[in-house]
């Protein structure tokens, strides 16, 4: 049933596992197979499939039909102007990704070198606890935050920082925010784990060599967290792209940005539902952004394959 | 995984998981869960848009009572007599929006509800769809004591024949609050583009009283506001471009509009008074709804009794008691949203204070008249699009949302 394997040139660190075809294998992987079969790879096909689908008389009716992708594409720049909420969906996802990771870099740095390691598990459950939270009342909580009469206005007002509100809310910058509560705990985790598996030997010899602590760090932490780094990125940005609440609640549904005063492509789904629910339609407007998400998730796949 | 190898040589169990390895199989997770995410999208405001027993699930028949309804109708204080007198139990089905009580009602099978509440323009739809039956008005004597526009609103009427008895209507004039808007400046539509309310203004998320008030705002004599022909189209969506700087929130959510006036985050909106008339009762008197001198439009909501129903006697008990005064005052002054009542006689079981917040008090301008009654004679109602496709109209509002 079991074999000791060696891997030539190495000493073998893993002696026993299941024979390539044993039975203990597909037994093993069974649970996975069907979990992932019943609650992602069948709600996902069967979602790409809708979007084939037709509607009449206000009944999704099964079929084969294209008609959805192309009035799709066809109002892609005119009409719905998808491209634009596809353009600050994009943009969101991107700032936001890249403030988490700088936020939380740090923080996931302080915590593998600078708290005692007794403390470590005990600080990141801490840094993770939002996540049992109920995502949708830490949006309205920090509404009563982030608005005009809210907390944070109340107090630059004391101080006398500002004279009017600061307009936070109802802008892309209050999306932002309730993404960056979302993720946070999700990038720390995976920066935590990834300088964690660093090499201690290696940040040793740097040091004997004579490498001041940045050097240490911009040539041997950083690029060895560059995996962590990198599969950060890929959760922030799909989160991002698929989050709809923080857009709604916090973002007005319709946020200002740099790019201007479109919704992000999450909300354009979540409305044409609303508006007409075209089921059809509307899958087909999900399978597009799935496909974006699927683009980021293999970019990030491959290079750290490349890294590696 | 034996022991000898989650415990590799450092004794972590995290060090002996390649962490590539580990963060793949976790980004793989990652995107399930956000895909997930994506497809329940929908999941919030359906969640939010229904009651926790769902007829859908157990067609009606014997004791229990299917209805599908906006919010409001399912509360204890409406439904609870009904409930009581005719010893049954009315199971709700609550929506947002007449094209999601279509796809509810198309979805069910035949017999799950016995009674809807529709909007006026959605009655005509459940009609072609053999959805609905006629109603016999000699079942209704309430109805001579509805105001005289409801008596025969062409909404609930099909010719001559009746289909839906009215239940509750409002409006979707301009919202303000005072502390920063007085009413004196309000006075037209046109307010709405001023470009100090910019960033400053919410909208409810349908484009049917959306693009109807844009539509009054620039063809106020017109008797249909949406009797459009192209080009007036074309000039309704630039006028919603006009006004997009200044809108801050656009929501479908009756309860975000309300906190939103109530957080200061807006200060104004076409969301009339049935939106903000919670929070005035909560004492933000600072809160008022204000019809331009164009007009606005009006939204009506009826019942009606359903073809497939397998229990019509007691679902025509229900239309009937859904047209008593009693019942129209409480569903007029519901807690998921106000409305005005068309049985004039419902303010009989109003108090001073309701009648006050509804409008069932003299007018400023015309003291020989109630506000509700000027509302009424300013307002006209909401329809369907007459000489374009819906979907028109809908992709017009989604470039105004992506202007």
């Amino acid at each position: 049933m079991t074999k000791q394997i060696s891997i030539p040139g190495k000493r073998s660190r893993i002696r026993w596992l299941p024979q390539d075809n044993s039975l203990l294998k597909y037994i093993c992987l069974a649970p996975a197979v069907i979990y992932d079969s019943i609650f992602f790879l069948l709600p996902l096909v069967f979602l790409v499939w809708i979007g084939f689908w037709s509607v009449e008389n206000y009944r999704a009716v099964p079929g084969f039909s294209l008609a959805n992708y192309s009035d799709i594409f066809s109002q892609f720049f005119v009409k719905s102007r998808y491209a634009y909420a596809i353009a600050q969906s994009l943009w969101v996802a991107i700032t936001t990704t890249a403030l988490g990771i700088l936020l939380c870099y740090p923080f996931a740095m302080a915590l593998m070198f600078l708290v005692p390691e007794r403390l470590q598990r005990l600080l990141l459950v801490l840094a993770i606890t939002p996540f049992w939270t109920s995502y949708i009342l830490r949006l309205y909580a920090w509404q009563t935050i982030l608005n005009n009469n809210g907390l944070l206005n109340t107090l630059l007002i004391q101080l006398k920082w500002v004279e009017q509100p600061v307009t936070i809310m109802f802008t892309q910058w209050g999306t932002r925010i309730g993404l960056l509560h979302y993720l946070a705990p999700i990038i720390i985790l995976i920066l935590y784990l990834v300088l964690r598996n660093t090499d201690r030997s290696l940040l040793g010899a740097a040091r004997n060599l004579g490498a001041t602590q940045w050097q240490t760090f911009w040539r041997v932490i950083l690029p060895l967290s560059k995996p962590g780094i990198v599969y950060s990125a890929v959760f922030g940005l799909i989160i991002s792209l698929g989050d709809v609440l923080s857009g709604i609640i916090l973002g007005g549904g319709t946020g200002q940005s740099v790019l201007g005063k479109f919704p992000l492509f999450s909300t354009v789904i979540l409305n044409e539902y609303a508006a007409s629910t075209n089921l059809p339609r509307t899958s087909a407007l999900a399978t597009i952004l799935i496909g974006i998400m699927m683009i980021i998730l293999v970019s990030g796949l491959k290079l750290t394959e490349s890294e590696s | 995984m034996n022991n000898q190898n989650m415990n590799s040589s450092n004794g972590s169990f995290w060090r002996s998981i390649s962490r590539r390895r580990f963060i793949q199989y976790t980004s793989l997770a990652g995107l399930a869960a956000a895909t997930t995410k994506l497809g329940s999208c929908a999941a919030p405001q359906e969640q939010s848009a229904t009651t926790e027993s769902s007829p859908a699930a157990s067609p009606t028949g014997g004791g229990t009572l299917g209805v599908l309804t906006w919010a409001g109708y399912d509360e204890p204080e409406v439904i609870g007599k009904f409930e009581q007198e005719n010893g049954v139990k009315v199971e709700f089905k609550t929506y947002v929006g007449g094209e999601q009580m279509l796809q509810f009602f198309n979805q069910s099978p035949p017999g799950t509800f016995d009674g809807i509440i529709s909007d006026g323009e959605y009655v005509t739809k459940l009609m072609e769809m053999g959805a609905i039956d006629p109603l016999n008005t000699a079942d209704f004597p309430e109805i001579a004591n509805f105001s005289e526009t409801y008596q025969k609103f062409p909404g609930f009427f099909q010719g001559e024949q009746m289909m839906a008895v009215g239940t509750r209507f409002g409006n979707y004039g301009i919202a303000i609050n005072t502390k920063y808007i007085q009413p004196e400046e309000v006075t037209s539509w046109n307010f709405l583009t001023d470009p100090k309310l910019q960033g400053k203004v919410a909208f409810f998320d349908w484009y049917l009283p959306n693009m109807g008030n844009a539509s009054m705002a620039l063809f106020p004599d017109n008797p249909n506001p949406y009797a459009l022909t192209d080009e007036q189209l074309q000039q309704v969506k630039d006028w919603l471009i006009k006004v997009k700087p200044n809108v801050a929130l656009i929501t479908p959510n009756i309860q975000d509009i309300t906190n939103a006036f109530i957080n200061e985050s807006v200060i104004a909106g076409p969301v009339g008074d049935w939106l903000i008339q919670n929070a005035i009762a909560d004492g933000k008197t600072n809160f008022t709804a204000i019809v331009p001198k164009e007009g606005a439009i009006r939204w009506s909501e009826g019942a009606t009794l359903c073809s497939a129903s397998n229990n019509k006697e007691l679902a025509l008990k229900w239309v009937q008691y859904m047209a008593s005064p009693e019942t129209q005052a409480r569903v007029a002054n519901a807690k998921a949203y106000k409305g005005i009542a068309p049985n004039l006689e419902a303010q009989d079981f109003m108090s001073d204070e309701e009648k006050q917040l509804l409008g069932y008090v003299p007018d400023q301008d015309n003291p020989d008249k109630t506000v509700v009654e000027v509302q009424l004679e300013r307002t006209r109602a909401r329809q369907l699009p007459v000489n374009q496709p819906e979907q028109a109209w809908q992709d017009i509002y989604n470039e105004f949302k992506t202007s």
